[in-house]
């Protein structure tokens, strides 16, 4: 009994020495990413997605990624709202740099998804997953 | 009685408690974080927390509700429940989408997961029987922690043979133990 304790213990630990977010990061900007993020994602427009995320990332994004993307956005319907924003900090280690997390839902009409975008320091979309 | 129990097990434990709880600490950004910094941990913490729940569960089922089902087969009958409820929750969506045929190495797994399910029942009933309730609670907590914590050790290392060959290993560790139990139980006059 005593090492599930610890476990807890130090699931507890981590948890509470989880990055909040780093001060150097604006939330109001980030907010304003997002929103870009999301509105990109929406007008379907990738090419705009790309402009605005790091190098390694844009040329991830190709058009076959994009459109699997467009297709669970299809499935779920009309834009309703965001329901939540959370964020957090990390350190990045093939950037070399903290980066902000991100974890956004967004409601639309027939699903809930679960975005996770991070962010640079200077707020460029480092990534980007769609649950 | 034991087999519906078995099915209300699961459905509390998980699908009412669990997950939803686990879907609420996946909208947080900082879980997000602690997940991709200490990947192992994490999932050592998760695949530990789905025992906690659901040997807790099966422990509660067994003290309140089969108080006078003390019998070994009560515990494979609940078990089957409760490993059945896990088949229909997991591949009930699935069957829709998919032809039977891709099916079959997720239904192979869920069989081998059902038996899982039969033992650490039969482990929870051992406890009860041997008057060492909560030493056999803990212990199938573990059990079944380190059987999930295969998956994430396993996609950790990049390997899917290592997720299998330890859920096999682990399964037979436990059947034999299982069985060992079973064997002396008919041995008694």
């Amino acid at each position: 009994m005593k090492k599930l304790l610890i476990l807890v213990l130090t699931l507890i630990l981590l948890a509470g020495c989880a990055q909040a977010l780093d001060k150097s990061f604006s939330e109001e900007k980030l907010d304003e990413a997002i929103y870009q993020v999301l509105e990109n994602l929406h007008l379907k427009d990738s090419q705009a997605i790309r402009d605005m995320s790091i190098d390694i990332m844009a040329a991830g994004l190709d058009d076959a990624t994009m459109e699997t993307v467009y297709n669970l956005l299809d499935e779920a319907g009309p834009f309703k709202e965001i329901e939540k924003i959370t964020k957090a900090s990390m350190k990045d280690k093939d950037l070399d740099q903290i980066i902000a997390v991100c974890s956004v839902k967004v409601a639309y009409e027939s699903k809930t998804y679960l975005y996770t975008m991070s962010f640079t320091q200077d707020y460029k979309l480092a990534g980007l997953f769609l649950k | 009685m034991s087999f519906l129990l078995g099915l209300a097990s699961f459905f509390l434990s998980q699908i009412l408690l669990r997950l939803p709880l686990l879907n609420l600490l996946t909208e947080e950004a900082f879980f997000q974080v602690l997940l991709k910094q200490h990947y192992l941990l994490m999932g050592l913490g998760l695949a530990l927390s789905a025992g906690l729940f659901e040997e807790t569960s099966r422990y509660l089922f067994r003290k309140f509700l089969l108080k006078n089902k003390s019998d070994y087969s009560q515990a494979l009958i609940f078990g089957l429940g409760h490993g059945i409820m896990e088949a229909l929750y997991i591949l009930g969506p699935l069957v829709k989408v998919y032809p039977l045929s891709l099916l079959l190495p997720s239904l192979a797994e869920r069989i081998l997961a059902i038996l899982i399910h039969m033992s650490l029942s039969l482990v929870i009933w051992q406890g009860f029987k041997q008057k060492k309730e909560e030493a056999f609670l803990l212990l199938a907590i573990l059990i079944h922690g380190l059987i999930d914590f295969s998956i994430p050790l396993g996609s950790y290392l990049n390997s899917t043979a290592l997720i299998y060959m330890l859920l096999l290993i682990q399964s037979l560790a436990l059947f034999t133990y299982t069985g060992s139990i079973l064997i002396k139980e008919r041995k008694r006059p």
